[in-house]
């Protein structure tokens, strides 16, 4: 009797308060843990106004520092990929057939009317104060109970937008969803994670190419 | 180093860092009939977005063929984007010839073209030695590809020069990983036509790949590359073949024709640093 007392007693509890840099070192460490790979879809701001659609799988390897970046939209993009290692960057392009290599000076995302490195770092944004977050609120999407957490950038025009939304699952804390906004209230970037999965990956599985690539060192 | 720093979408694409890094090839060419045999060197130095060629061939025993030639070339980079290059190239020799090309490419979504426009005076044209013109007088090529969706590809070219020309245009289409090729092209003028085909398969871990012109030119082209190794042969009729391999640093070309043969060997030796 005593035990479904305790059940009862803590499903009547609300969900405890989380602050969002808390949530956000949550969503870090599960992603952290292992190699991963997710499917982001949504839309996203092309570089001559208007939104295109996005389809984007990402393949992770934490322990290597290794990311790549496969486009399956816009179409202006899909097949070519980007792998990010700790020294260099590796662009692929389809229609050429080239590998171009970078050292891993700078990074930045061309061809779309966003820049999603702006994603990279949440918890980062918050610290550095370009980005006020506010308290974590629950909510459900999906169907899915989740953590709704809105930010305001101090200076709209240094941070590149003026509002950020993510949806983060309550356990695993995973990013489900996040949306810039302009000023005006434009959408830049709203992209779901519609697919994530730990999965075995090792460092070949991201440094693959098409072996008959031609291939562009650039130093 | 935390995840966060990986995040996906976190560091997508780079611009090139400004350090500069160099390599020098060594060659050595042979060729006939009356055999001649030269040195090459090729000192290639990148600085940010530009790259800069220096060429020396040397030729013997007619060593008024000896040829100089330096070259220049900006690229342009837009990540996953595309990319872009404009460069000019110029040799003269011993004997006052000359070969000039300018040549530019353009990668952007969907569409890519590459244009190579040149002059070649008083110097016996190859389609194999990478130094020279292809063509005497003046001459243009515009390479284009267009995606049309992402199994379907519209690519061609059409090339000019003194006295005549040559077009193409083909469909590609992929299947899972397979892709296949199917056009038609002409020299000179149309009746002058002949088929194309192609076919590009990976094969274990290696990609292998046929490509057939069949009426007015008729050639077989086949390509293997996998990690380590890339090979080509091309086959034609009247009689040539080419053959062509890369492993390394090292390349070797070889062909022959009804008036003579060349070799060359070459191997690339990075200087970085230096």
């Amino acid at each position: 009797m005593r035990r479904w007392l305790a059940v009862l007693l803590l499903a009547g509890l609300p969900a405890l308060a989380v602050s969002a840099t808390e949530l956000f070192d949550q969503v870090n460490a599960d992603l952290s843990s292992g190699p991963w790979r997710a499917r982001l879809v949504g839309q996203i701001a092309s570089p001559g106004g208007g939104l295109q659609e996005a389809d984007l799988i990402i393949k992770a390897l934490p322990a290597e520092e290794m990311v790549r970046i496969e486009f399956q939209k816009p179409d202006a993009l899909a097949d070519n990929y980007v792998v990010i290692t700790p020294e260099k960057v590796y662009n692929y392009l389809f229609l050429t057939n080239q590998v171009v290599v970078y050292p891993r000076a700078r990074a930045r995302i061309e061809g779309l009317g966003f820049d999603l490195s702006r994603m990279s770092d949440l918890r980062q944004l918050g610290e550095k104060g370009e980005v006020g977050w506010g308290e974590p609120e629950e909510t459900t999407l999906a169907g899915r109970p989740a953590w709704h957490v809105v930010g305001r950038a101090a200076d709209p025009d240094a941070a590149g937008f003026a509002r950020v939304e993510v949806w983060i699952s309550r356990k695993p804390a995973r990013l489900l969803r996040s949306a810039f906004y302009a000023a005006g209230g434009e959408v830049l970037s709203d992209l779901s994670w519609v697919e994530f999965a730990h999965v075995e990956l090792g460092r070949d599985d991201l440094l693959d190419f098409p072996p008959d690539a031609e291939w562009i060192e650039k130093k | 180093m935390k995840m966060k720093k990986l995040l996906p979408i976190a560091a997508m694409v780079l611009l090139a860092s400004p350090a500069a890094a160099q390599s020098l090839e060594f060659g050595i060419w042979a060729g006939g009939p009356a055999f001649s045999i030269g040195p090459t060197v090729n000192l290639e130095v990148p600085l940010e977005a530009w790259t800069f060629d220096a060429w020396l061939r040397a030729y013997l025993p007619n060593t008024d063929e000896i040829s100089f030639g330096l070259g220049a070339r900006r690229s342009f980079e837009a990540g996953p984007a595309g990319r872009g290059e404009l460069g000019l190239k110029g040799f003269i020799g011993m004997d006052a010839h000359y070969w000039v090309e300018g040549y530019g490419s353009l990668v952007l979504g969907k569409t890519a073209f590459d244009l190579k426009v040149g002059n070649t005076y008083n110097r016996t044209p190859s389609h194999f030695w990478p130094l020279q013109g292809e063509t005497l007088g003046t001459y243009g090529r515009l390479d284009a590809k267009y995606r049309i969706n992402r199994q379907l590809t519209l690519q061609g070219y059409v090339y000019l020069r003194e006295g005549g020309g040559q077009a193409e245009a083909s469909l590609a289409w992929r299947e899972g990983a397979q892709t296949y090729t199917l056009g038609a092209g002409g020299v000179d003028r149309a009746s002058n036509a002949y088929a194309v085909l192609g076919y590009r398969t990976p094969y274990e871990r290696a990609v292998v790949a046929a490509e057939l012109r069949l009426g007015y030119v008729n050639e077989l082209r086949l390509e293997y590359a996998d990690k380590l190794y890339k090979a080509h042969l091309l086959l034609a009729y009247p009689a040539r073949a080419q053959v062509g391999a890369t492993w390394n640093n090292w390349a070797l070309d070889a062909e022959v024709d009804g008036a003579g043969y060349e070799f060359y060997l070459r191997y690339t030796m990075p200087l970085e640093g230096l």
